[in-house]
């Protein structure tokens, strides 16, 4: 297809060419070099997984496919590959245009097809997509007037495509040997006649002066994201997910945290030029759906808007500060500490956006610098820095736990084989002493060869880490490496998800590196190679296994030999370590244990206990409580649940608390799945002893 | 042996401590009672200047003062004075080969120590260092003290207005807490009650100010405040650690639940599983007749 | 103005001490130390003037073996201006009025505007220094203060009492003991923690100070480890009131806490 430009309109199209990306080129340059305000985060590790990544999530679309957004995934994930197709022809059109050339390929039959196709399946979904702005708007989504702009551009793209492709067949202007494809092919007989060349040459001048309006406007808005997303998902991080960035030389640094623009790396600023308000990460917030002020989408436009502020004040002067990110607003700490860093908005967000990250930034700020943190999480670190747990309860009472169920520390054992890190609220909670002896029950039965390390164990800092008090973080895993070296630890077992997430993930970074599991991942395994050998029938030993009684009052429902028992996922276990399925599995193992799922809340899209970041030590002012919200999602999804087992000290402490306040002690009793194990162990009652 | 007490009034009446220390006094020797007169309000520093003049002239040979927060605030200033001995907070005392001995807690009520000092000595008392006599004490002596002077005047008192509390929580000596078990707002009577038959503070459990069963101010915990009482009453609190953070150091902890299984009846020295609204009523007459006794 | 705040290193309020086998003093191995909690108080009611009245210096000061120093640290990182230690040969037995004395001398050399400490050590209880610096200084003393202000012609001084605040007036140098308050002292900021590692603490020599530390002392003759918490008493299955009979004498008589 030759194109109308022919004499003067080839500088015309040149001129607009010109225009159109110089416009759209220079505003680019602009928020690079606020981007390259940010500091230098190396993220060119691991360039075989980026390159995987970019395949499956960029070109794959594959985290728009997420439930329950499944139809609205493919529908732009037809507009995204359909963008894909057209650009190519875009350029083939200027290319064309001002040079006569072609791009290869663009002249078969099966580009035609495909781009026809694409066009079609294009213009449904903007279609689609305009109806439910106008119509069907959900309560969350903020449409500006740009995004009805941007569907009418791209709906004056596509339909401009297929009046010059049919004008380009009717005037046969289209290299003969191929059957015209259908949308084209069907409007072609329209347009035959003297006008066909006109018509060609109005639509295709449309079509290009569209395109590089759209190239002029686009890095205007947040549709930018066509264009960033390719790098934001290549510079991901590629860190555990669970695993916060470290912060090198403390000694040597003047300001900590995200004290400025500056504080925040080029990535960080990446990501606020891709987010495309699609809000799903506010979707699955619990803070957010819980009335907190926290919105993360909020967090990242926030950073966005107040880097595009000063961008230009500080490439200027390069003393300059500007306003520290955590006070840009009055509210901003708030929002900043209701976060339980849950990272269901990074899970669900299909760009890659980090948005737990930025948080952590500003709360190591805010808690380093001003010392501002909320003063009973300040009490907590207070007092992890001083008795090695976060209640302040004495050293020297650490391992009371184990009293009278002999269990070797490692100083009296030092060739065993797993260290099991109890964690300082299984040491020191009562209800979450009894999961620790239940593990320790498994572990003998199976014969596994572990010892603990006693009053040598000290918190491993991760509440403080999480608070952003990097320096007491570091203090502390750095003296529970010293100990684990000490003993020449090699291999370690936990019961918590929050020791597991530090202990594997962000030990290394101050060069402690163990073979670290947990607890329910090794007690599948166990269970698979027979290692442990359950009861299968008749009354649960509600004996001495945890050394209590069961409460009395709430029995084992064992009508038809079972018990309906709830699957809780952890979000230091599930979402941050993806281990979904080996607690599930343990728990099918489990005789007479029918497991249910608190559905659609759980797997990646587990609903937070409302421990986490932190926020076990912090107050809830606003709102309902996290937790009271996740056991109502419980009994809404399965009303029938006796039990609630979970893999972690702290769901297992929120949603006791949920229970008992509203007074649902009778219905249903939180327990950890090890509970649920030890309680059927064969000879249970010689097992903890 | 010539002991002096340093009397402290109540509304007229000598305090209950001062009665004990009396008490003590006699044990120990001849008893002489002063009490401190002053036109306005006198700072612990002109009350000291006056009784050391006094001192100097009569040479006690022991002068005991009972341990509220003024009584201390005196004796040690006095002590100071004198260049005496001090002892402080005793539990109990005894003269032993010209020494003042004292049993009296350290390391913030964790460790009991026998102690002693020469004599002559300034000596503070606690609550319970003697049983009050029978008889009725002597007449006190009068001081006077010049109030003002020496670079510090008394310039105005400030009331506070406290909502429920009555004593404050921080440093109460006694806490009566309710939590959950109490059904409701409405049955705090039983929990003020014996706090007032005790001198208690009131606390709570964090479900019941969350709840808006009660102010924050009360809220014992991990979040709220931590509190280091001698005797430290749970009513209806299951004891989850977030509670027990609050008060685990309390010297003697008692604790009422319906529920056998509650965790704080795990801890406490004295565990009662009963219906605490049959329970805290008859409690609360019990420990009136008690209190009346002594 | 200028503030000058005593504080004293303690074992930390987790620490559950061990009483030595000689039963005079604790087991100091394996022990966390802080500064004494009242200590902290006072250095946060200075900080908190400072805070407000830009142009204040906060100076603090310990008498106590080497270890103390990082006590100093600790309040230099919550953002005192600079530190003294005040060591040498036995200065963990010295008296009160001892230390007083010793305290008096640096006191007299630096010139503060008032004198602030917490109103008792957390080791001995004793709650005696305050008042025993203030004698020496011939200064006037005020007692479990909560909040001062400087006002003309002096400083307002709150002073908690039952039901309220006695509000005295100071017209020059005085001393504080301060009382706990509502609002938990500051955590230092990682800044201050960096710049008060570099902070050089100078030391003085006790016996240099030409302080009179002789006058009574007290001796421990005998410290008894706490008493293990031992399993409670549980009492049910009766009649309420004789339950409650029952419990109101053990509390009398048993744990005696009546």
């Amino acid at each position: 297809m030759t194109a109308p430009t022919q004499g003067i309109l080839v500088i015309v199209l040149a001129a607009a060419v010109a225009l159109g990306f110089g416009i759209g080129g220079y505003r680019v340059w602009k928020l690079y070099r606020y981007m390259r305000l940010g500091w230098d985060e190396d993220r060119s590790d691991r360039p075989a997984t980026r390159l995987r990544d970019e395949l499956v999530i960029y070109l794959g679309q594959s985290k728009l496919f997420k439930r329950p957004y499944l139809v609205r995934g493919l529908a732009h994930a037809l507009i995204f590959w359909g963008f894909l197709v057209i650009t190519l022809g875009t350029v083939d059109l200027l290319l064309n245009g001002i040079f006569g050339l072609h791009v290869p390929g663009t002249e078969t039959g099966l580009f035609a097809w495909t781009i026809d196709l694409f066009a079609i399946a294009v213009l449904a979904s903007i279609a689609l997509a305009g109806v439910r702005r106008m119509f069907f708007r959900p309560p969350t989504m903020h449409v500006a007037p740009g995004g009805y702009v941007i569907l009418v551009l791209i709906g004056v793209l596509m339909l401009s495509l297929l009046v010059f492709e049919s004008a380009g067949i009717a005037a046969e202007l289209v290299k003969q040997g191929f059957t015209p494809p259908p949308l084209a092919g069907l409007f072609a007989p329209a347009v035959r006649g003297p006008y066909a060349h006109l018509v060609f040459a109005g639509a295709w001048w449309v079509h290009v002066l569209t395109v590089l309006a759209f190239a002029a406007y686009l890095p205007h808005t947040k549709h930018l994201h066509i264009v960033t997303t390719l790098p934001n998902v290549l510079f991901r991080s590629q860190r555990p997910r669970g695993a916060l960035r470290a912060m090198a030389d403390l000694e040597e640094q003047e300001t900590f945290g995200a004290a400025t623009m500056r504080d925040f790396s080029w990535k960080q600023h990446l990501d606020g030029y891709t987010c495309t308000e699609c809000g799903r990460c506010s979707d699955q917030c619990p803070a957010l759906a819980t009335g907190k002020p926290l919105d993360p989408q909020k967090i990242v436009l926030d950073v966005r808007d107040l880097l595009l502020r000063e961008g230009d004040l500080l490439m200027r002067d390069v003393h300059a500060s500007g306003t520290p990110p955590a006070h840009q607003t009055e509210t901003k700490p708030e929002e900043l500490w209701a976060c339980t860093t849950c990272a269901a908005c990074v899970e669900a967000c299909p760009v890659t956006i980090e948005h737990v990250d930025k948080i952590v930034d500003m709360r190591r700020f805010l808690a380093m610098m001003e010392s501002a943190a909320p003063p009973e999480a300040q009490r907590a670190l207070t007092n992890i820095e001083r008795a090695g747990n976060p209640w302040g309860e004495s050293r020297e009472a650490r391992a009371d736990w184990a009293d009278g169920l002999e269990i070797p520390t490692l100083a009296e054992k030092p060739d065993a084989e797993y260290l099991y890190f109890v964690g300082c609220a299984a040491s020191y909670d009562r209800r979450n002493q009894r999961v620790a002896k239940a593990l320790a029950a498994i572990l003998r039965s199976a014969g596994l060869s572990f010892a603990i390390l006693g009053r040598e164990e000290t918190c491993n800092g991760d509440p403080a880490r999480r608070i952003g008090n990097e320096y007491l973080w570091q203090i502390q895993a750095q003296a529970n490496i010293e100990a684990f070296d000490r003993y020449s630890v090699r291999k370690v077992i936990t019961s918590c998800p929050h020791c597991f997430n530090t202990i594997a993930n962000e030990f290394p970074q101050l060069g402690g590196r163990y073979e670290v599991l947990h607890a329910l991942t090794l007690v599948d395994s166990l269970i698979k190679e027979g290692r442990i050998r359950m009861a299968r029938e008749g009354p649960v030993d509600r004996g001495n296994v945890s050394g209590h009684p069961e409460r009395t009052t709430s029995s084992v429902d064992l009508a038809g030999g079972r018990e309906v028992v709830a699957y809780h996922d952890p979000c230091y276990l599930g979402r941050h370590n993806k281990i979904y399925d080996a607690p599930r599995a343990v728990m099918d193992a489990v005789p007479g244990v029918e497991r249910v799922e608190i559905e659609p809340h759980h797997r990646e899209r587990g609903f937070c206990c409302g421990a986490g970041g932190g926020r076990m030590w912090m107050e809830e002012q606003v709102g309902q409580r996290v937790n009271h919200r996740r056991i109502d999602q419980l009994r809404a999804a399965q009303a029938d649940a006796t039990k609630v087992a979970s893999g972690c000290p702290f769901c297992l402490i929120m949603l006791e608390e949920g229970v008992g306040a509203k007074g649902l002690q009778e219905q249903v009793r939180p327990v950890d799945v090890l509970e649920l194990v030890a309680s059927r162990l064969e000879g249970s009652a010689d097992a903890s002893h | 042996m010539k002991v002096w007490v340093i009397a402290e009034l109540k509304e007229g009446e000598l305090r209950r401590v001062s009665l004990e220390a009396v008490a003590k006094a006699t044990e120990l020797g001849d008893a002489d009672v002063l009490e401190l007169h002053s036109d306005e309000r006198a700072s612990a520093l002109a009350g000291a200047t006056a009784l050391a003049e006094r001192a100097r002239a009569g040479a006690p040979d022991l002068i005991l003062v009972g341990a509220t927060p003024a009584g201390r605030d005196l004796a040690a200033r006095l002590a100071a004075k004198l260049g005496w001995t001090y002892l402080s907070e005793c539990a109990q005392l005894w003269i032993e080969d010209g020494q003042a001995v004292a049993v009296r807690s350290m390391y913030a009520g964790k460790v009991r120590a026998t102690v002693s000092g020469t004599l002559p000595a300034v000596v503070s008392v606690r609550a319970g260092i003697a049983q009050v006599a029978d008889a009725a004490p002597p007449r006190p002596g009068s001081v006077q003290v010049a109030p003002s002077g020496e670079g510090l005047e008394f310039v105005r008192f400030e009331e506070t207005k406290t909502t429920g509390t009555r004593v404050p929580l921080g440093e109460a000596r006694v806490v009566v807490s309710g939590g959950r078990g109490l059904k409701g707002p409405e049955n705090w009577k039983l929990v003020q009650d014996l706090a007032d038959v005790l001198g208690a503070a009131l606390g709570a459990s964090r479900a019941v100010t969350d709840a808006g069963w009660r102010p924050n101010e009360e809220q014992v915990g991990q979040t709220g405040k931590t509190v280091t009482p001698d005797l430290y009453i749970a009513l209806g609190i299951s004891g989850a650690i977030q509670h027990l953070a609050g008060m685990s150091t309390s010297k003697v902890i008692v604790a009422v639940n319906k529920d056998p299984d509650a965790d704080l009846l795990k801890i406490a020295d004295y565990a009662v599983v009963a219906d605490l609204f049959e329970f805290v009523p008859a409690f609360t007459e019990e420990l009136r007749k008690v209190v009346a006794r002594d | 103005m200028k503030l000058l705040v005593c504080v004293k290193q303690v074992p930390d309020s987790t620490v559950r001490v061990k009483v030595a086998g000689d039963q005079k003093a604790i087991v100091p191995e394996g022990v966390t130390w802080a500064i004494s909690p009242y200590d902290e108080y006072a250095i946060e009611l200075a900080l908190e003037h400072k805070d407000a009245n830009p142009g204040t210096t906060v100076g603090v000061i310990t008498v106590g073996p080497p270890r103390a120093r990082d006590a100093l640290r600790q309040a230099l990182a919550m953002g005192c201006d600079d530190a003294t230690l005040v060591t040498g040969a036995d200065v963990e037995t010295l008296g009160g009025l001892a230390t007083a004395r010793a305290l008096a001398k640096v006191v007299d050399e630096a010139t503060p505007d008032l004198v602030l400490c917490g109103k008792q050590a957390s080791d001995d209880d004793q709650g005696f220094v305050g008042q025993a610096l203030a004698e020496t200084l011939g200064w006037p003393h005020v007692a479990i203060v909560t909040k001062f202000v400087a006002s003309d012609g002096g400083t307002e001084i709150w002073k908690e009492v039952e039901g309220g605040h006695e509000v005295w007036k100071a017209s020059g140098p005085a001393v504080l003991t301060v009382q706990k308050s509502q609002k938990d002292p500051r955590y230092p900021s990682l800044p201050g923690i960096m710049k008060a590692k570099k902070k050089e603490i100078p030391e003085k020599d006790l016996a240099s100070l030409g302080a009179d530390l002789g006058g009574p002392s007290v001796e421990i003759r005998a410290m008894e480890p706490p008493p293990a918490r031992k399993a409670g008493r549980v009492m049910k299955d009766g009649d309420p009131k004789a339950l409650a009979a029952e419990l109101a004498k053990l509390l009398r008589d048993e744990a005696r806490v009546l």
